[in-house]
């Protein structure tokens, strides 16, 4: 791109974001304090705008500069909220993951593919017990969290009605959207081990409710099982219908997964990087979708498909998990 | 904020995306086609910069123009490589690796956290034939690449450049002070990648199985034996006085997510780990911070096994040598 046609193209985009009846001439002199014929020079590209002109212009109309120069090669623009905001709380989390999830879901053509190192977030949200928990575990993890002195897990902890409130939502949206997750038997680890940490540490999760937990963990493998089974998404508890979604499940015994999301909305992509233990981050680059979905792809070719089909596969890989939670279960007796 | 205020905070930045060494004037001069003269009056604001000026700055340096205009908007620049070629694989990825390496190096201080959820793959490269492991495995399993569907692993078949090369990325790596927080599992991707190829007949013999399972055990030992001190150093020598200091962490309630956060001078830089062999990069300074609390918090939450915690320190090396130790017994009961 040469210098006039940057600047041109600059004002052009500006062109286009103002309504038909409004001059860009006029627009851009009241706001920067010019003449008419000094506008002109400036969307001509005659005269080069400054840096204190760009953020004025980059301000009122909202442009990014970054993603106007489209910052090229291998660069990519992600975004995502950080909770070092004072304002954004962990209820905030919870409707950021709700929000999200309602944007995929309002497309008809949506699919998400989730590729696992742990279960995925929101299935705990399908048993209370574990929803509280959870919550638990990921306020605790919020870089501004301060435990109360003598805090102990409840089920019922401050606040848990509304968390759980959302957390239902979140599950009910889940529930319509596609989906294809790439697991290993070791996904199910970290949330075992957040039950022994709690229970060792100090004891702020009892005896007796690390033993529920473990409990509701099975269930909810159990659950997984039967979705599995007929390859498509329904509540715990409940049965399919007309309405329920396609979800494809893969055991893949050689990678472990890093809860990666690939959301397909319509004909766009979106990826979502896990990172700082709970958190997501968004691009909508499509170099990067495209690689990533390569990936997925290769992955899953390599990997077996243990829902709807393959049911000694599919029989043994939930064993498996139901003996590692027996397993773990026995050692906290 | 004034015009050149703005500019020389555009400046500022990219200086510290350099090594100390180099001249920024120089630089400029040479990205926007200036003299050096002319480089200084735009950094210092005495003349204004074009629009294409800007532009080809931030495209050199990644830099985000909305940050130095303070624009709201949530977004963060990340810089990485998407994929690489079978031709020249080794090449981009390890001499990538040792560029950013050497990069850190060139800073009075430096500092790098590691959260690996899994061994980090220079700690492979200090012994030839988990290097070559590694190496096939990223070939074969996550590039896919087509003259390695049929290929099969052999300890012998060690290529000597590449092994060199990734020496020289440890080597690097060893000299930068260096936080980990591991957990026990973080040794299961390697045990999961031979067992798999050895259900899936990759190995040519059963000796490359058990070399590899001996040669862990000895990398594992290695690890210890830095742990206990509290220094970096190469595999199969001693610390010297100028060894690098090594804080272990370990950790049994966040699992790990390969998560790097460097400090260099007074700036940092955080690598994320996407398509499970690449790494992108920000400098973003919002992101930047947010990720060193979450490495405190974490380190919060985990027992220090480096020069202190002697107990903890052996019995999770010990849990470590007996995974390798089920996963060897396993597979001889199989193959």
């Amino acid at each position: 791109m040469e210098t006039a046609s940057a600047q041109q193209s600059f004002f052009q985009h500006i062109k286009g974001k103002l309504p038909p009846h409004i001059s860009i001439v006029d627009d851009v002199a009241e706001l920067l304090n010019i003449s008419n014929d000094s506008a002109y020079r400036r969307i001509r590209a005659d005269k080069p705008i400054s840096f204190e002109e760009l953020q004025k212009l980059c301000v009122h109309y909202k442009v990014s500069l970054d993603q106007f120069l489209n910052l090229q090669s291998d660069a990519f623009i992600f975004t995502g909220e950080l909770d070092n905001d004072i304002n954004f709380g962990f209820e905030n989390w919870l409707e950021e993951v709700l929000q999200q999830y309602k944007i995929v879901s309002s497309f008809e053509k949506k699919h998400i593919y989730f590729l696992l190192k742990d279960l995925p977030f929101n299935v705990h949200f399908e048993m209370p017990e574990l929803a509280a928990f959870k919550c638990f575990v990921w306020m605790r993890s919020f870089t501004g969290y301060q435990a109360k002195k003598g805090e102990k897990f409840s089920f019922d902890y401050p606040g848990f009605k509304e968390h759980n409130a959302i957390a239902q939502k979140i599950v009910d949206v889940y529930n319509t959207i596609p989906t294809t997750e790439i697991w290993n038997t070791e996904c199910i680890s970290t949330t075992i081990q957040q039950i022994e940490y709690y229970y060792e540490a100090g004891g702020l999760v009892s005896k007796e409710q690390a033993m529920i937990l473990f409990d509701k963990v099975e269930h909810l493998v159990n659950h997984i099982e039967k979705e599995a089974e007929v390859g498509l998404k329904f509540r715990i508890g409940q049965q399919p219908n007309s309405a329920s979604v396609a979800y494809r499940l893969f055991n893949n015994e050689l990678i472990l997964g890093d809860n990666t999301i690939l959301a397909e909305l319509g004909d766009i992509k979106v990826t979502f990087l896990n990172h700082s233990f709970m958190h997501f981050i968004s691009t909508k680059d499509e170099a990067f979708n495209k690689a990533m979905f390569n990936n997925l792809n290769n992955l899953m070719q390599k990997a077996t498909l243990i829902s709807s089909n393959d049911e000694r596969q599919r029989i043994l890989f939930f064993k498996r998990l139901r003996d590692e939670i027996h397993r773990r279960k026995a050692m906290l007796k | 904020m004034e015009q050149h205020n703005a500019q020389v905070l555009l400046f500022q930045q990219i200086k510290t995306l350099l090594p100390p060494n180099i001249s920024v004037a120089d630089e400029i001069a040479d990205v926007l086609n200036i003299s050096t003269d002319s480089a200084y009056r735009r950094m210092r604001g005495e003349k204004p910069i074009s629009f294409d000026d800007i532009e080809k700055l931030s495209n050199r340096y990644k830099i985000s123009i909305d940050q130095i205009l303070h624009l709201q908007t949530n977004g963060f620049i990340f810089t990485g490589k998407l994929g690489y070629t079978s031709d020249n694989f080794f090449e981009n990825y390890l001499n990538n690796m040792l560029h950013q390496f050497e990069f850190m190096r060139s800073f009075d201080h430096k500092h790098i956290y590691f959260l690996p959820n899994d061994i980090p793959t220079f700690v492979y490269f200090q012994i030839p034939e988990l290097a070559a492991f590694t190496f096939f495995y990223y070939q074969k399993s996550l590039l896919h690449f087509d003259e390695m569907r049929d290929l099969k692993f052999s300890v012998k078949n060690l290529n000597d450049e590449h092994i060199m090369l990734g020496k020289k990325v440890q080597e690097s790596f060893n000299h930068i002070p260096s936080t980990e927080i591991w957990g026990i599992d973080t040794i299961n991707s390697i045990l999961r990648h031979i067992s798999f190829y050895s259900d899936t007949n990759v190995f040519e013999s059963k000796e490359d199985i058990i070399c590899l399972f001996d040669k862990l055990e000895d990398l594992i030992t290695h690890l210890e034996k830095q742990a206990e001190l509290g220094l970096k150093f190469n595999y199969g020598k001693s610390p010297d006085k100028n060894a690098a200091t090594y804080r272990m962490f370990y950790n049994d309630l966040i699992t790990g997510d390969n998560c790097v956060l460097a400090e260099i001078g007074d700036k940092k830089i955080t690598y994320i780990n996407h398509n499970l062999i690449n790494f992108m990069f920000t400098r973003d300074e919002d992101f930047n911070n947010y990720t060193l609390e979450t490495f405190k918090n974490a380190i919060r939450k985990s027992t220090q096994i480096s020069l202190v915690g002697e107990k903890t320190r052996a019995r999770f090396f010990d849990r470590m040598r007996k995974k390798i130790q089920l996963q060897r017994e396993a597979i001889n009961h199989n193959v």
